[in-house]
């Protein structure tokens, strides 16, 4: 396993949510490399390497992306599509997690490039072994392309933070 | 020629209907009694002559006596005469009598005479035959016409009900377009609602349960504590989502009756309800008057600007104590309600956003709320007969509006 130099980048907004999955995701001893942005805008900035995130060696540019759909400014939706065209990102596996189970958000997200979908769990056992299976398929077991660069260059972030 | 003058003369015509019409001149000099004596000999001539023309032999026995001499020859082609009178009949060839030229005189006519009165009578007969002609062809001209006219009339009648019929069915056809159209929106726009409320309604769900298994798991007080506390925010929250929800979808499913509402008393009631809220965030709500009469319900619009100014209080800059300033600007025959806060502000990108429904622009904890507050008030307005918007740049407040139709100023 790559886990140890792996990061896995959550974009989720909902606190409770990201309780729960940094539980399950230390529950399989891989809380270390769980990195976490709270909107669309932020998980922007934290690909393109900008603003609170310019520091590489803290936030490295992750192997993998689990991405929720219903953000605040930017959804995740508007995120994946802005990834897919990145040349620096565009490779990079995207796995939407979502309470979501509407069939045009599936078909959308594979539409738009996402590499699987899944339905969060409500139990907090099934939410472990989700965890689990991810980490040891997309970080144990999938061959990921070799990132050309550690920084990509172009894209476009959008307006600032109004908060 | 033996008569100077005809003492007295007439024409008589025999109309379409069977009447007999008489014209009759008389000398200057002509006595009453010889003028009523004139008229009764030329109508009894004409009667005999048109008798004896239909069965001649008959009628030549039976009005014999009315002539002194009757005339040699065939009585149908020359004119009657005896002594004093001369009547020819008004006729053409092989046609039946529709007429006399009646001449009586003082002495009796002579040869001449008659035949004179029978020249005139042909000529006579002839321009009424034409005249008579030329009338039936009038008559028959105006039928034909009046015919054509009618169905002229008629074409056009069926033309405009045919236009009618086919601008009914236009409008019918538009009418049904829009309909359909309008259901489609209210079909799409409950699908949206649903899968918002499925996401959201959830996701609170989801998080009881997990807390709820923590707490069942746990033997630290603190950490069950905490877990509870979680659990009883979570289920908060869920009953605020679930009054915004509904207050979103009455908004959208009942109907919103509308009239005159005087945005004054409205603000009014709202800055009471409001006391305490703005004591609790040290803000200060200005109301510039005067404040114009709007087209609107009073429900909707106390529920549209009281969540623009929680909105106002809400997005309050760090540290720095709420203004708003609320203040009415009369655009044409709209009146446009300004709600102006020195928050934080709105980014340009993001200003259409806020209005839809679940669209959030903070994270939870930052500036908690449902995402619908102003679905709400783009609802409340739209259902009005109104528009909302706003105006802001980042970190130099907001300016929200509402739009309404202005209402008369009486009473």
């Amino acid at each position: 396993m790559t886990a140890a130099r792996s990061v896995i980048l959550l974009v989720e907004d909902d606190p409770d949510d990201v309780f729960f999955l940094q539980d399950a995701f230390a529950g399989n001893k891989m809380a270390e490399a769980l990195r976490v942005v709270r909107d669309g805008d932020e998980a922007v900035a934290y690909l393109l390497g900008q603003a609170a995130y310019a520091e590489r060696q803290a936030y490295p540019l992750p192997s993998l992306i689990l991405l929720d759909l219903k953000l605040p400014r930017k959804s995740g939706l508007e995120v994946l599509e802005w990834c897919r065209k990145q040349p620096g990102l565009k490779r990079i596996p995207i796995i939407v997690l979502t309470s979501s189970q509407s069939n045009s958000d599936v078909a959308q997200a594979y539409d738009l490039g996402a590499n699987s979908y899944l339905v969060k769990p409500i139990d907090a056992a099934a939410q472990l072994e989700l965890v689990k299976a991810v980490c040891q398929y997309w970080i144990g077991l999938n061959k990921v392309s070799e990132l050309e660069t550690a920084r990509p260059i172009g894209g476009d972030i959008e307006g600032g933070r109004a908060g | 020629m033996n008569q100077e003058l005809p003492l007295q003369s007439g024409i008589l015509i025999e109309k379409a209907n069977g009447e007999v019409e008489t014209i009759v001149w008389h000398a200057p000099n002509t006595s009453p009694a010889d003028r009523g004596s004139a008229e009764a000999h030329a109508l009894k001539s004409f009667t005999y002559l048109t008798e004896i023309a239909a069965p001649p032999v008959k009628a030549i026995k039976a009005k014999a006596s009315l002539l002194s001499s009757p005339p040699a020859g065939d009585i149908r082609s020359g004119p009657a005469q005896r002594g004093k009178f001369i009547t020819c009949p008004l006729t053409l060839q092989g046609r039946r009598i529709f007429g006399a030229l009646h001449v009586e005189g003082v002495d009796p006519f002579d040869e001449e005479d008659v035949e004179f009165v029978s020249a005139i009578a042909n000529q006579l007969a002839i321009a009424l035959d034409r005249h008579h002609a030329r009338l039936h062809e009038i008559a028959l001209r105006k039928a034909a016409e009046s015919s054509q006219r009618q169905t002229e009339q008629e074409m056009a009648g069926r033309r405009r009900v045919e236009e009618e019929m086919r601008e009914l069915n236009e409008d019918l056809e538009r009418r049904v377009t829009e309909r359909t159209s309008q259901f489609l929106d209210t079909i799409k726009e409950l699908h949206a609602f649903t899968y918002s409320i499925a996401h959201d309604l959830r996701a609170p769900l989801r998080h009881i349960h997990g807390f709820s298994q923590l707490l069942l798991g746990s033997a630290d007080d603190a950490a069950r504590k905490k877990y509870s506390q979680r659990i009883m925010a979570t289920t908060k929250g869920m009953d605020v989502l679930i009054k915004d929800l509904l207050a979103y979808s009455r908004l959208t499913l009942e109907e919103v009756k509308c009239g005159p509402v005087s945005l004054s008393a409205v603000l009014a009631k709202i800055r009471v309800n409001f006391k305490e809220d703005l004591r609790q965030h040290k803000a200060r709500l200005e109301i510039e008057e005067p404040v114009p009469r709007v087209i609107g319900h009073e429900g909707s619009l106390i529920q549209a600007i009281t969540n623009l100014i929680s909105n106002a209080l809400k997005f309050a800059a760090p540290g720095v104590a709420p203004r708003i300033l609320i203040k009415a600007e009369v655009r044409g025959d709209r009146v446009r309600l300004w709600v102006e806060d020195n928050g934080i502000g709105i980014a340009p990108e993001h200003q259409e956003r806020i209005f839809g429904v679940f669209q959030r622009l903070h994270k939870v904890e930052d500036y908690p709320g449902t995402g619908i507050g102003l679905a709400i008030v783009r609802r409340a307005l739209e259902r009005m007969k109104g528009r909302s918007g706003v105006e802001s740049q980042l970190g130099q407040g907001s300016k929200f509006w509402i739009e309404l139709e202005r209402a008369p100023e009486n009473g």
